[in-house]
């Protein structure tokens, strides 16, 4: 069924030095290699180990209700009149987003190597809240980083995450947004090594981080490779995915790296424009650099220090993208593009009002990308978009944008009532 | 012949007294961000600290974001970089403080992205006619592809930073560099942080000791007079960073200075 011409996914899983071409890497300070180390090594041990798939399959499918399907969105498709266009469901996963797998696996490697404390970052607490998860679901203790700001606008993950067992701490230093929690939980990682593990949450970080983020997604191409075929007796023509740090992408690409029929396109958050500050399209407007560990594609400001970032959808409001991609992107094998913040939301709208789905901010870019290309493409082609994410976590953000009065009206009578408690 | 007897005599006995003095002086490597709080006042604090009699300077290279360093010189980092301090600014600091002391050596310390964005190669040769020859780069692995390319160029040499997990295998291969100067974390503390000396340290120093006769300093959390002291008993000289700029901040760098510098 499935033409090989390319190895790049041999190339990837067996890249033990952690570069793809020049990319990645682990520039961490000294202190941070013996964990690395280990990590790197239970990590290719593990995956060579049949119990552990095993297991690692089977938390996911009992936890997390994997296999997720494929929907075949008709009625949009044919509403916009060209491809058909298929949703790789993600956002029916455990706490709403892929970001559960990766959470799964990483927690039983910690396990494996006797750490007793799990830290993560978290954005706009998605990663968090998957992580809060498993932390409960496997007796670890935890503890979250959270940029200042991202704390207080986004309270009500906080409050899931706290409910969880989780102790969630809010970081006041710099931007107080996500590279700050990153930076936060480095620290952290520094001060207790040897109890800790740092459950980084994309395919990003020093190695073996990316390839690591990449193995536990993986599934999620594998399932819809042959869901799709399944169905339609052939590969699809395109594969879409949203990319902030890139671990739902490298999920959704993986299997389809050496079928070269399959054409994979990134899509970036283009924000409100390509002025620096308004986006956070990394391949596409960023620069070659080295932070955070890794060597890749970085939203960088003068001289090589990192800018601000901007997207609607907090899961891609990050400076950097996987070193995996950024390889990948430099051998001509995944095509990157950006949806802005208004044709992220006019997605989300379309799908919700045509499939009843109400999909996450962050897939709808792909999604938006998808619904342009498939008005010049035939009816016999098939993109399959990875819906990565649910959207009701955006509840504030999409609503302050559709119906700010609803929200302003709902939000003062909650706190009346409040007062009058 | 009688006067230059004289004069002998005399330069003997300042010779002694200095002896003495520096004999009473602990041995400190200070840091600096350079542009903090602005790029004027840290020609001033660091012409303080040369004048107080530390002995080695590091000069560390602003950047948006520091993961190394503690709250404290994050937000010295982020105000150097807000005040727009460029790489040039840098280089030319670097060449005044020369000009300044000559004799006292400089440290040079960034992050790494600053480096690779200007061209590992170039940002070399420009430090090293700037008149700085040792560079810490706390996100650059030693043994790193791109920490090759700092260990192939002739004038400028990587500055290692260690920490007490430092095992037998990655201790001889940080050795077999040569380096001059070798930077040891007291603990596994961000700067700024207590101060703790980790039991595996005194190991470790004894193993560099036996092989090497690089210099070595111990930082991070260092912050009284006592801490230098102890310091500079088992190492060549205490690293200061954080404290120091929260003496800035007060108004009492002189003062700070003395303390610390006093082995007593």
């Amino acid at each position: 069924m499935i033409e090989t011409n390319t190895n790049y996914k041999t190339q990837i899983l067996e890249a033990k030095s952690g570069y793809f071409g020049r990319f990645g890497g682990a520039y961490i300070p000294e202190v941070l290699k013996p964990n690395m180390d280990a990590l790197s090594q239970v990590f290719f041990e593990s995956i060579a180990d049949k119990n552990f798939v095993n297991s690692f399959k089977k938390a996911c499918n009992d936890f997390s209700g994997r296999p997720t399907p494929v929907t075949y969105l008709e009625n949009l498709s044919k509403q916009i009149g060209g491809a058909k266009i298929y949703l790789k469901r993600e956002d029916l996963n455990q706490t709403g987003a892929h970001k559960i797998n990766h959470c799964i696996g990483q927690i039983m490697l910690a396990k494996r190597l006797g750490k007793t404390r799990i830290i993560a970052e978290t954005g706009a607490g998605q990663h968090g809240y998957a992580t809060a998860s498993v932390c409960a679901r496997f007796g670890m203790e935890c503890t979250i980083y959270m940029g200042q700001k991202d704390y207080d606008r986004q309270r009500p993950n906080v409050f899931w995450m706290e409910t969880l067992g989780a102790k969630v701490i809010p970081v006041q230093f710099g931007s107080q947004t996500l590279n700050d929690a990153v930076i936060a939980a480095f620290k952290d990682l520094i001060a207790h090594p040897e109890e800790t593990h740092y459950l980084l949450g994309s395919a990003v970080g020093p190695h073996p981080y990316p390839v690591l983020n990449t193995w536990f997604q993986k599934m999620v191409s594998e399932e819809a490779k042959e869901q799709v075929f399944k169905i339609e007796n052939k590969l699809p023509d395109y594969v879409t995915a949203c990319v902030g740090g890139g671990s739902n992408a490298l999920g959704i690409f993986f299997d389809f790296l050496d079928d070269e029929s399959v054409k994979l396109v990134g899509i970036e958050a283009g924000g409100k424009g390509k002025t620096p500050g308004e986006h956070a399209a990394k391949v596409s407007y960023g620069k070659e650099g080295i932070f955070e560990g890794y060597h890749s594609y970085f939203l960088q400001a003068e001289e090589g220090n990192i800018s601000d970032t901007h997207s609607i959808s907090a899961g891609l409001d990050y400076c950097g993208v996987s070193p995996i991609l950024a390889y990948l992107h430099s051998e001509g094998r995944i095509q990157f593009d950006a949806a802005s913040d208004v044709q992220t939301l006019d997605a989300m709208k379309m799908i919700a009002k045509y499939e009843g789905i109400i999909l996450a901010l962050e897939s709808s870019h792909s999604l938006a990308w998808a619904i342009e290309k498939a008005k010049g493409l035939s009816n016999e082609e098939i993109i399959l978009v990875n819906g990565s994410g649910r959207g009701e976590k955006d509840l504030f953000i999409t609503m302050k944008h559709l119906q700010p009065e609803s929200l302003q009206f709902f939000m003062e009578k909650q706190i009346s009532e409040l007062r009058d408690e | 012949m009688n006067d230059e007897l004289c004069r002998s005599k005399v330069d003997l006995i300042i010779e002694k007294e200095q002896t003495e003095m520096t004999q009473n002086m602990n041995s400190i490597m200070a840091h600096h961000i350079i542009g903090y709080p602005t790029l004027e006042k840290s020609y001033e604090v660091v012409q303080t600290y040369i004048d107080s009699g530390i002995e080695i300077l590091e000069l560390q290279i602003p950047f948006s974001h520091p993961t190394a360093d503690g709250i404290t010189l994050t937000e010295a980092n982020q105000q150097a970089v807000e005040n727009g301090i460029s790489l040039e600014n840098c280089f030319e600091f670097y060449e005044e403080i020369k000009r300044y002391a000559p004799d006292t050596p400089i440290i040079a310390m960034s992050y790494l992205n600053r480096l690779f964005s200007y061209g590992i190669e170039a940002f070399c040769d420009k430090l090293s006619t700037s008149g700085v020859n040792q560079i810490i780069v706390p996100d650059l692995p030693f043994d790193s592809p791109v920490a090759e390319q700092i260990n192939k160029h002739q004038a400028v040499q990587l500055v290692p930073v260690i920490a007490p997990n430092l095992n037998d295998e990655r201790l001889s291969a940080m050795l077999n560099l040569q380096p001059d100067y070798i930077y040891m974390m007291s603990g596994f503390n961000t700067t700024g942080q207590q101060f703790e000396l980790h039991p595996n340290a005194q190991k470790i120093i004894d193993a560099i000791r036996e092989r090497t006769n690089a210099k070595i300093g111990i930082g991070f959390g260092i912050s009284r007079g006592e801490q230098v002291k102890a310091v500079n008993e088992i190492a060549d000289f205490a690293i200061i960073g954080s404290t120091l700029k929260i003496a800035i901040d007060e108004n009492k760098i002189k003062s700070k200075l003395d303390q610390l510098l006093l082995n007593s």
